[in-house]
Formats: structure tokens, C-alpha cells, sequence
């Protein structure tokens, strides 16, 4: 009789100690999520910064582009525009448009490149080559700091789904964290269409 | 057993074949895998970033490769000091200067808290003012030495924390002990608290350790099944002079536990999170 309760006892605390261990790496990863979340929202907030500049030093010679540069500029402020704080982890709707918003800014970005390589004078200046600079940079860091969060999430998620955590996740209310996500996967599988004969598409 | 190594060669030499370009070993401070630079060049540029860590601590690494393909320039170098860890850890004071020779790219990777110092401005115009000019006209060592320059004059400027001498290593041995203290502490526990109960405490106090320092649930498991048969074994009444202890700690080991560096130059461990700047000639 006292075996079986010693036994229970072993039991029960072998349990224990588990769910506490799987609680406190749900802690962790979630903070890990949180801390890369942030460096992803910094870089974002890096690039927006470095827009108006980079609008500015370009306008004076290109003023006719006029179109691609107020995309630049709507696509920044709308990405601006977008509150996010660490609860925007557990709303994967405002995620998804966050997320979007700084896609579009991206794309609006990449075709004011194309189009200042028409325009020498100002590819030339020092001005504009040390922004690009930065701009590459800023984007390069994105890139890092996204997959950092890809890889953070990663590893929340999977105690958080799994068997023995999945259950201690429910009581202790953590959810699964949205990851990202290729927005425009058509566009990607699409081959690009290259015109020699009329000028570039603004679209 | 020879067709299996060759079978597994085959599909090692599959797998290279439509992979990326294969991250080298970081044995050196020039590690030129293009035979660019003589024997005498490659001494001096080693000896020279050898003072530079001497002096300051920073670790600043050359790679010369022929392509960066299927991969971009900056993709590949960031996967390279991800492995590497130039620099030292906390401080991430390391700095990669990788040239793809046939693609004619070049970038400068720069650690986290040399960011501030080398920013993505001067690093793009370190490329583009010293190294790329020198390497248009087939320089390259002249290019190199001028771009090493610059990097050394701007990490000179700026104050880092002393480089330290002595190399603290971690130690993961902490599973053997482990089993050895609960050998030594499950009879005598059981002599006051009866055999069952010694075991299940021994049992549960080893397995909380293990999980507080391994975080991993397959370890833990392991561990405890272990630490059960360990207890029960050695508060065996009888058989106590049953010290067999050969195959232990073998099947845990497999975990998490890294091995040392082998000599030669290693990374310090040192953070990137993608500063510095590319470029091409």
C-alpha cells in the first residue's frame, strides 16, 4: 500500500516539475517572440525614416515622377499609420495587415529605385548613394529580423501545439503566435514580363 | 558496410550538387579559397589582423570565394558569420570582409556593436573608394590592405572593452555528476526512508535539475528513466558492491552538447543582425 502511494507521489511530482518546466519555456519562447517582434518593428520604422529623405533628395531632379513618388509616400504613410505593440502578436488580422502595409512599402520603394536609375545626376550625387546605402542596409536587417521572428515563433509555437504543452497552454491562455507570410505568392510564381519596346509599365 | 559509405557519398555528392555554396571552416583569419593571394600576402594580412584583435579584441576575417551562386552576396555572408561568430560574444565586435571573385561582389559584415562606428554609409564607401578601385585593375591585395586599413582606423576610434586573455569554457559534464551524486546519496537515503521512497525523490530532485539546465523535454525523459534505473540499482540491498558504470552517459550525451574549438583561429561568438554594406566592380 505505502509502494503504490509512494509511487503516485513519484508520479505526480515527476509531472509537476514537468508542467512547470513546459510553462516556463512557453514563458520564454514568448518572450523571445516579443523580443524579435521588436527588432522587426524597429528596422520597419528604420526604413520609414529613411523615406522622406530619400523622397526629397530624389523630387528636386525627377519632379516628373510624380506618381511614383507619391506612391512612396502614401505607402509610407500608411505603413506608419499602423499601431503595433506586442499585442498585435495575438491579433493575427491587424498582423496580416501590418504586414501587408510594409509590403506595399516595399514595393513602392524598389520602383522609385528602377525609375532614379533613369536619371543619372541624381544617381550620382553623394547624397543619394549613401541613403541607398543605408536603405540596402535597413533592408537587409528586415530580412534577418523577420527571419529571426520566423525562427522565434518556430520555436514558441511548437510547445504550445504539442501534446503535454498544448494543454498547459490552454489553461495558462498563451495561443499560437501568426507568423509570416508570402503575401503575393501568384506575383512570385509569375515570370516577369520584360518590354524593350515602350517605356516601363507604372503600375 | 563499403557500398553503404559509398551509397551515402553519392547522395552526400546529390545533395552538394543542387545545394548553396557550403559554408568553409574557419581555421584562419584568411581563409582564400581562390588561390588570389601568394603565400607572403596572406601572412601579412593575418599578422596585421592579428595585432588589430591583440590591440583592440575585434576579430576581422577575410573569405575569398569564386561565387556566392545560387545565393546573393548578402545571404551567403550573413550565413557564413552566423556559423563563424567573429567577434566576441556580447561585445559582437566581428567584421567579415567576403569577395565572391567571379560574381565581382564584395561585402563588409559588420557586427552588432561595431555598427555604430562602421555604419552601412562608411562601409559602402569603404568598398567603393579603397577597395573596388584597387580591384578594377586586378589589385586585389593592394585592395584588400586598403580596405583593412580603413576598417582598423575606425575600430581604432573606437572604445571597446580590453581584449581578455584567459577563455572561459562551459562545461556540460554536469549529467555525469549527476548520476555519480545520486549513486553516492540513494543508500544512504534509503537506509532512513525505505527504497520506493528514496527512489521516486532521487528520481524527481534529478529530474527538476535536469530540466532547469537542459530546457529539453527528450533529455529530461531520458534523464529521468536513467536516474530511476541508477536510484533503483544502487539501493539494491544486496549487490551494492555492483559498480559496473561503463556505458553511462553515452546515450545522453547526444544532446545539446558542442564541442571546443580545435585550435587554429575560432570565433569568439560574437552577434550580426546584417549591418554593413555590398558592392561590385
Amino acid at each position: 500500500m505505502s509502494k503504490l502511494v509512494a509511487i503516485i507521489f513519484a508520479v505526480i511530482t515527476i509531472a509537476l516539475i514537468l508542467g512547470v518546466g513546459i510553462y516556463n519555456k512557453i514563458i520564454g519562447g514568448d518572450e523571445g517572440v516579443t523580443a524579435a517582434w521588436s527588432e522587426v518593428v524597429n528596422q520597419y520604422q528604420r526604413r520609414a525614416d529613411l523615406v522622406p529623405n530619400l523622397v526629397n533628395t530624389v523630387k528636386g531632379a525627377a519632379a516628373n515622377e510624380k506618381d511614383i513618388l507619391n506612391g512612396v509616400i502614401e505607402a509610407r504613410s500608411k505603413a506608419t499609420s499602423i499601431n503595433v505593440n506586442a499585442n498585435t502578436l495575438n491579433d493575427p488580422a491587424m498582423f496580416q495587415k501590418f504586414s501587408q502595409a510594409q509590403d506595399q512599402l516595399s514595393g513602392a520603394l524598389s520602383r522609385l529605385l528602377v525609375t532614379v536609375e533613369r536619371y543619372p545626376e541624381v544617381k550620382s550625387t553623394k547624397l543619394y548613394q549613401d541613403l541607398l546605402a543605408q536603405l540596402e542596409g535597413t533592408e537587409n536587417r528586415i530580412t534577418i529580423a523577420r527571419n529571426r521572428y520566423i525562427s522565434a515563433v518556430k520555436e514558441y509555437n511548437l510547445p504550445v501545439r504539442k501534446f503535454p504543452g498544448s494543454i498547459i497552454a490552454g489553461f495558462t491562455g498563451f495561443s499560437v503566435k501568426p507568423n509570416f507570410s508570402v503575401n503575393n505568392e501568384a506575383e512570385i510564381a509569375k515570370p516577369p514580363a520584360i518590354n524593350f519596346n515602350t517605356a516601363p509599365a507604372t503600375n | 558496410m563499403r557500398n553503404f559509405l559509398l551509397f551515402s557519398f553519392f547522395i552526400c555528392i546529390g545533395f552538394i550538387a543542387n545545394a548553396e555554396v557550403d559554408i568553409p571552416s574557419l581555421n584562419s583569419r584568411v581563409t582564400d579559397l581562390t588561390k588570389t593571394l601568394t603565400a607572403e600576402q596572406t601572412a601579412h594580412i593575418d599578422e596585421k589582423l592579428a595585432t588589430l584583435e591583440k590591440t583592440k579584441g575585434s576579430q576581422v576575417s577575410i573569405l575569398i570565394i569564386l561565387t556566392t551562386k545560387p545565393e546573393t552576396i548578402e545571404d551567403f555572408s550573413f550565413r557564413v558569420v552566423d556559423k563563424w561568430k567573429l567577434g566576441r560574444k556580447n561585445i559582437d565586435d566581428g567584421i567579415l570582409l567576403t569577395i565572391a571573385k567571379n560574381d565581382r561582389k564584395i561585402r563588409i559584415e559588420v557586427g552588432d556593436g561595431l555598427e555604430g562606428v562602421i555604419t552601412d554609409v562608411s562601409a559602402g564607401r569603404i568598398i567603393n573608394e579603397y577597395i573596388t578601385p584597387e580591384f578594377r585593375q586586378g589589385r586585389f591585395y593592394e585592395g584588400i590592405l586598403a580596405g583593412i586599413g580603413q576598417i582598423e582606423n575606425l575600430i581604432k576610434g573606437e572604445p571597446l572593452p580590453p581584449p581578455s586573455t584567459n577563455q572561459g569554457s562551459k562545461n556540460n559534464s554536469y549529467l555525469i555528476f549527476l548520476i555519480f551524486a545520486a549513486s553516492f546519496i540513494s543508500p544512504f537515503l534509503k537506509s532512513l526512508l525505505g527504497r520506493i521512497l528514496t527512489v521516486s525523490l532521487v528520481t524527481s530532485a534529478g529530474t527538476a535539475f535536469i530540466w532547469f539546465t537542459s530546457q529539453s523535454i527528450e533529455i529530461t525523459i531520458l534523464g529521468a528513466i536513467f536516474l530511476g534505473f541508477f536510484s533503483f540499482a544502487f539501493s539494491e540491498p544486496r549487490k551494492s558492491s555492483y559498480r559496473d558504470g561503463g556505458g553511462n552517459g553515452g546515450g545522453l550525451s547526444g544532446g545539446d552538447f558542442s564541442s571546443g574549438s580545435s585550435g587554429g583561429f575560432s570565433g569568439g561568438g560574437g552577434g550580426f543582425s546584417g549591418g554593413g554594406a555590398s558592392g561590385g566592380w
